[in-house]
This record gives structure tokens, C-alpha cells and sequence, in this order.
């Protein structure tokens, strides 16, 4: 199978860049389409770059006569073109579709919901159109901008398939009177487990682990809030930002400066050691489909103590695999996270254990190739 | 006098106490001249404005060069000087680069808008042989020093007078090495003639928390924080809210919103035009504004202008901008309990009670805010 794979970038994030290997290595030719750096193929994903050097009028023109062999295709990229406003977007229309005309793959997978109305003239020639839902462009901004409410209205629907990274974002859209194939299924994150040891470092400091870009999805000024009234020696560590001017004064004025550390970039191998040594990862997020961080702490063996943003609640069993606390709420997240930090080691052990064997089975990095090859299989 | 006054921009829609000081200073005869580092259209047709560049690295140069031949032609001395300051090579550029619109002119008095602007041109008044000042605001104090706390060490030895909004922020300047003390405390002030009559308010029980919020849709307005406030008086009390502004939080704050189920009982108002901006603070009983970090802020002195009660914070110069329970209510930053109880004696309070105190604040802001004070003030702290 020829998969093409969009989400716009050549170094897409690390869910997404799992996914493209993995079908890879499974023997599936699949190319990743984007911008960045175009760099010679990484492993057996091959690139489609789209940098503004390599699309110049004159590659666009080479671009042209070479589907000019293919009179079909040309006459239906052309009347898709003419439907553009302006040549500057005309341009880049032809650029960024020309490369898949040539190749007419098995299926396009498109990650970014909004962009998938581009690529829908594909089933035309046979191609199966794939979108993923995930991230803030489906769980939050629907929310907050009806124009983007009425481009997935029009086009989720028109789709051969899609996946969802969790349930909870397909009941959302529904919510919205989102119509969706009847192709649609909740394929969860994997992650390759043999990473993982179950050696876990015990300090008697307790540290609260944040990992994560840096953005008010995130909700760390909630996290910062609720510093000052946990009880005990706790210091926080927030991996992989810098401190915004909001953080920074945020911290100043509530005057925990000394509870807090910042470390900027580290390596995923480097993170699942400070995993091992940490007492708690904290999801503080207001929205999130399902936080990977969250799956690789668990993976771990570190106790996860979540807001119960999007689909959370899908990985993480209320005291049963961890804690989970209303979106939103300081009191609740300070009095689930002092809960967590007094468990016994017994009680503990428990959580961890049957957190880890949840993540084994629902978040199986075989097992998402596995349904993700199911779900392509099922459409051509 | 022949007055520079150095800006970052023109002055945006929120920025009035930038319009209010352009307009005190020429109701004052002074001929203003603007600087500043970056500017699309002027909408000031009197006063005369200098730019380092418009846009793009292309009309950067092409502005350097054209305000390096002046100064060369015209002040060819002062670019020897400028270059004489600062370590390096590297630096040295840098503040010809920054004071090359300046350098050129012949200025009685070069007042920086923000303490942050003095920066990398301490000298430029010497050069110049004029007098210097400079406006030490919110921004400057309480965010530009969380990184380098001695970043004004040798503004403060440079300049010769302070004008500061309000005496919180003198006393953080003080703390960041302000030894001086050629201050004035001039807290901005508002045009009460440009504002309508204050209207009848319904102060009844029934539909007291009639709420308006004004502000830039920006982390230091607290707006995540006033929604979260928002949702826990729901749960007690009927809430009617109009909100007023916009800015890069816009989607920040609409899905908290949404999340927290207040899209019915919080309108987004968006930007305005003042008139209707004063139409609907006059239509509400009070102001939120739990602001985390504030220098002073107009819209409060508008709103108790008004006769809106306002409940703020206690971020920076608010407090002196509002007398805790005697033209307002002053609640502790980012405490959610503590604000709700204050809502919660609100709700307890006599309306004849909350009328006075909505009285006394217009009082006091027609007393003590008012443009004419302003004037008067900075008529003073313009004297040679």
C-alpha cells in the first residue's frame, strides 16, 4: 500500500512521526508531505518538500508539463486550481498537490483536520482520504470559531475514513452537528514499550513532573496556583518551555520561586529517566485528546494526576490508574494531588501497576499500526 | 518648549494615557515632536513624527541611512558621541542605530513614554544638551525586570527627572536601584467632560451582579481568572456581563467561555468606539478588573466616573487608583475565595450603601483625576 502522509511539516510531532514508521516498517511505501527541512528520507518515510526554495514558478511550470502526460489529472488539478482566489494561492495549491498527482498514492492521510477539504478532488481518481482528529483545531477552536465549525461541517463528512485519537472528540463534534463517515474509528496513541524499565528511583524529595510545549492549552497557571497550598517539601518541574513573561510573574507574585525549576529542552530518553525519579506527572491541561505525556508516564510507572480534560478520563480510571481532577478547578487539583502524594506504598504500587497494564493494552504501539493498516485495508 | 517625546509606536487603541500625555503637553504650549521605533499611519495631524523604520528590513535601511546623512550633515558631532557609547563595537552601533532619529534635532526636553525606551540611549540628552525624563509604567517595573534586575541601574543616573504613575511602582523602582529624587507621583487622568452623565443604576437584589469588563483580551487583564470568578458566582448569583476588548487571548478567554458555561451570561463586545465603550459601563452596577499586573488603568477611573463600582485587584497601582470599601472593593491577586467573599458581602450590602460609595468614587475621581490635576501636574514637572 502507498500511504501519502500531510501534517504539513517533515518533522511532524512525535505521535504522528511513530505512526508514519511504524506503517513504514510494515512494509506500506509512505511518503510525508511538508515544509522543513528537506533532509534525505529517515528510515523508509520518503519526503515531499515543499519549502518555498523548491517551489519556485519554475518548478511549479516543470511541475505542469510533467502531469501534461497525464491529461486527467492536469484538467483536474487545473479546474481545483481555478477555484482559488488569487495566484499567490494558486501557486501553492499546484505545488503542494502536483507531487501526489504524480504519485497517485493508496491513501492520503490528512492530521489537520481543517486542511482535509483540499484534498478531497483525490477521491476522484480512486484515492481513499483519511483524517485524523486531533489537537486544539478539534478540540478547542470549533468551540470558539463558528467559521471553522462550517469548514468541518462541509467537509468531515465527504471523508473515506477517520480516526480519532479519542472517543470524546468524536462525541464532541457530533455535539456540533458534525456529520462523520461511517468509517470512523479510535485508534489510541502507541508507544513502543520495550523503552521502558519498571526500575524506579525513590528520592525523598517529591517532585511534581510537568512535560509539555508552551501554551495556555496546557494550563500551567493552574498548576503554579495550586504550588503555594500543597503541604510539604514539593518542588515542581516543568520540561520542555521556556517561562513565558506569564509564568515568570505568576511565579514571582505567588512567591514560589524556589519551588519551581524550568528545563527547557531535554531528550525523550532523558525524560522517561526524570519520570523515574519524580513522584507525580501533573496534566494540568484545560483540553487534550489524550495526553501522550501521560501514556509514557504511566509506561514508567509514575502515578499521573490529571485534569479531566477531552479524553482523559479514556486513559485513566479515577483512583483506580491514577487521579483525575475537574478541568479547571485548584482546589480539586490541590486536594487530588495531596491524595496522591500520602498514598501508601502498597496503595501506590497498586495504582501504578494497573495503570501500567492499561497503557500495555490500549496504548500498544503494534497495536495502533495494526488498527490504523485495518483501517486503510477497510477503505480500498 | 520643543518637547521629543520617544515611543515604541504610535499609540494604540488602549494605550490613552499616551494620548491623554500628547494632549496635555501641547494644551500646555509645548511644541510635541514623536520618535518612534516603528509607525504605519500617523492619525495625529499637528504634531510631527520620526521614525528608525515603517516596515521591513528594506525600509530599515534606507530610514538609517536617510537619518545618518541628516545627522551628519546637520549634527555631525553627536554621532561621534553616540559612538562613544556603550562596550563593544557591537553596542555602539546598536545605539546609533536606535537614537539615529533623534540625534538631528534641536529638543528642549527628550521624554521617554516607558522607562524600557531610555535603554541603550541614557546618553542621548547630554549629547543633545536638553533635559531628559521618563514615564516608569506597569510594564517597565514589574516585567521587564524579571530577567535582568539591574537593567535600569544606569538609566536612573542618566536622567534627569521620573515621572511615575503611582506610588507602588516608585516604591519597585526603588527596589530596583531608583536612588533619586527627582520623582513626581502623576497618576493618569481622565476627560470627565468626554464622558455622558452617570445613568440611574438598578441596585436591586434581583439583577445586582450586572458586570462590565474592559480590557485587552491579555494575560495581565486576568481574564482566564475573572472567567473562572465568574463561573463560581453563577452558582449563587443571577450575572449579566459585558465585555469589552480584544486581543491575542481572544481564543484563550471564548473557550473558557465555553468550557466554563457562561457563553449566555458574558458577551463579547469586542473592540468599540469610546462613545459606546462609556454606554456600556454607564448600563452595569460594577467593573471587574482582576488584573494580575496593572499599572494604574483608565478604564477604572472611567467606570467609577461613572458611578460603577468597581472590584479589582491588587495588582500594582490599582489599589490607589480604588479605596478599598470606600469607592470600591480592592481583592487579593489571583484568590479565588477571597474574591467570591467579596461578592458575597457585596450581595449582604444596603443599595443605599453601595450608591454612596458609588458617588464618592466619581467625587474622588473628579477630584483627583481629572485632566485639569493632570495638566497642572505635568505643567510642574516640564519646568526647567
Amino acid at each position: 500500500m502507498t500511504i501519502l502522509s500531510n501534517s504539513n511539516t517533515l518533522s511532524p510531532p512525535e505521535f504522528i512521526d511513530r505512526l508514519e514508521k511504524g506503517l513504514a516498517d510494515k512494509g506500506h511505501t509512505v511518503y510525508r508531505i511538508g515544509r522543513g527541512k528537506c533532509h534525505k528520507n529517515i528510515s523508509n518515510v520518503h519526503n515531499i518538500c515543499l519549502n518555498s526554495k523548491v517551489n519556485t514558478p519554475f518548478n511549479t511550470l516543470f511541475l505542469l508539463l510533467k502531469l501534461a502526460l497525464y491529461p486527467k489529472r492536469l484538467s483536474s488539478l487545473l479546474s481545483q486550481t481555478l477555484k482559488l482566489k488569487g495566484t499567490k494561492a494558486r501557486i501553492n495549491f499546484i505545488s503542494k498537490v502536483g507531487p501526489v498527482l504524480l504519485l497517485l498514492p493508496d491513501i492520503i492521510h490528512i492530521h489537520w483536520a481543517p486542511n482535509l477539504s483540499d484534498w478531497l478532488f483525490f477521491q476522484k481518481f480512486n484515492i481513499r482520504v483519511v483524517c485524523s482528529l486531533r489537537g486544539k483545531l478539534v478540540n478547542v477552536t470549533p468551540n470558539t470559531n463558528s467559521e471553522l465549525l462550517e469548514i468541518y461541517r462541509k467537509s468531515l463528512y465527504l471523508a473515506d475514513g477517520v480516526h480519532s485519537v479519542s472517543a470524546v472528540m468524536i462525541d464532541d463534534l457530533k455535539r456540533h452537528e458534525i456529520k462523520l463517515p461511517n468509517n470512523t474509528r479510535v485508534i489510541y496513541s502507541g508507544v513502543k514499550n520495550e523503552a521502558f524499565t519498571n526500575v524506579r528511583k525513590y528520592n525523598d524529595e517529591k517532585r511534581i513532573l510537568i512535560v509539555g510545549r508552551d501554551h495556555w492549552i496546557k494550563g500551567y497557571n493552574y498548576a503554579l496556583r495550586v504550588l503555594p497550598f500543597l503541604d510539604g517539601d514539593i518542588t515542581m518541574r516543568f520540561i520542555g518551555f521556556t517561562p513565558t513573561k506569564e509564568t515568570q510573574y505568576i511565579i514571582k507574585i505567588l512567591g514560589i520561586e524556589k519551588k519551581v525549576v524550568f528545563i527547557e529542552r531535554m531528550a525523550q530518553s532523558e525524560i522517561s529517566k526524570e519520570m523515574r525519579s519524580a513522584t507525580i506527572l501533573l496534566v494540568s491541561s484545560v483540553s487534550e485528546g489524550i495526553a501522550n505525556v501521560a501514556i509514557e508516564a504511566m509506561y514508567n510507572r509514575l502515578l499521573v494526576v490529571s485534569s479531566r480534560a477531552g479524553g482523559m478520563s479514556e486513559l485513566i480510571a479515577h483512583k483506580e490508574t491514577g487521579f483525575l481532577f475537574e478541568n479547571r478547578d485548584v482546589e480539586d487539583m490541590r486536594n487530588n494531588l495531596m491524595e496522591a502524594l500520602r498514598l501508601t506504598d502498597g496503595k501506590k504500587r497498586q495504582i501504578i501497576e494497573a495503570a501500567f497494564q492499561k497503557v500495555k493494552t490500549q496504548h500498544d504501539y503494534n497495536n495502533m499500526i495494526e488498527e490504523m493498516e485495518n483501517l486503510y485495508y477497510r477503505l480500498i | 518648549m520643543r518637547i521629543g517625546l520617544v515611543l515604541s509606536s504610535l499609540p494604540a487603541y488602549s494605550e490613552v494615557f499616551l494620548d491623554n500625555l500628547i494632549n496635555t503637553l501641547n494644551e500646555l504650549n509645548h511644541e510635541v515632536v514623536l520618535f518612534v521605533n516603528k509607525t504605519e499611519q500617523s492619525k495625529y495631524k499637528s504634531i510631527r513624527v520620526y521614525k528608525i523604520y515603517k516596515s521591513g528590513n528594506f525600509d530599515r535601511l534606507t530610514n538609517l541611512l536617510k537619518n545618518l546623512i541628516l545627522a551628519a550633515l546637520l549634527k555631525p558631532k553627536r554621532i561621534v558621541y553616540v559612538l562613544q557609547t556603550g562596550k563593544g563595537l557591537r553596542q555602539r552601533f546598536r545605539n546609533l542605530v536606535k537614537s539615529s532619529h533623534l540625534i538631528w534635532h534641536d529638543l528642549d526636553w527628550i521624554h521617554y513614554g516607558f522607562a524600557t525606551l531610555a535603554i541603550d540611549r541614557e546618553e542621548v540628552g547630554k549629547i543633545m544638551n536638553c533635559k531628559t525624563s521618563l514615564s516608569i509604567r506597569g510594564y517597565d517595573i514589574a516585567l521587564y525586570t524579571l530577567n535582568n534586575s539591574k537593567v535600569y541601574l544606569k538609566v536612573w543616573n542618566k536622567i534627569d527627572k521620573f515621572h511615575v504613575i503611582s506610588a507602588d511602582l516608585l516604591e519597585q523602582a526603588k527596589f530596583y536601584g531608583l536612588e533619586r529624587d527627582t520623582y513626581r507621583i502623576i497618576p493618569p487622568a481622565i476627560d470627565i467632560s468626554s464622558l455622558p452623565m452617570p445613568s440611574f443604576k438598578e441596585l436591586d437584589q434581583k439583577m445586582l451582579f450586572r458586570i462590565v469588563i474592559v480590557g485587552r483580551m491579555n494575560w495581565k487583564k486576568g481574564g482566564e481568572f475573572m472567567l473562572e470568578v465568574l463561573f463560581h458566582l453563577k452558582k449563587k448569583f443571577d450575572i449579566k456581563v459585558d465585555w469589552i476588548g480584544h486581543g491575542e487571548d481572544f481564543e484563550r478567554l471564548a473557550f473558557a467561555r465555553y468550557q466554563l458555561n457562561l457563553v449566555q451570561d458574558v458577551t463579547f463586545h469586542g473592540k468599540l468606539p469610546q462613545k459606546e465603550v462609556f454606554e456600556i459601563i454607564n448600563r452595569n452596577n460594577f467593573l471587574l478588573h482582576l488584573s494580575i499586573q496593572e499599572g494604574f488603568s483608565n478604564a477604572v477611573l472611567e467606570a467609577q466616573a461613572l458611578e460603577v463600582i468597581p472590584i479589582v485587584s491588587d495588582a500594582e497601582g490599582l489599589p490607589e487608583n480604588v479605596l478599598d470599601r470606600a469607592t470600591g472593593f480592592v481583592t487579593k491577586r489571583l484568590d479565588l475565595n477571597h474574591v467570591i467573599s467579596v461578592f458575597e458581602e457585596i450581595s449582604q450590602m444596603d443599595t443605599s450603601d453601595l450608591r454612596q460609595m458609588a458617588r464618592r468614587a466619581r467625587t474622588r475621581v473628579v477630584d483627583h483625576f481629572s485632566l485639569n490635576m493632570h495638566l497642572q501636574k505635568f505643567g510642574e514637572f516640564f519646568k526647567r
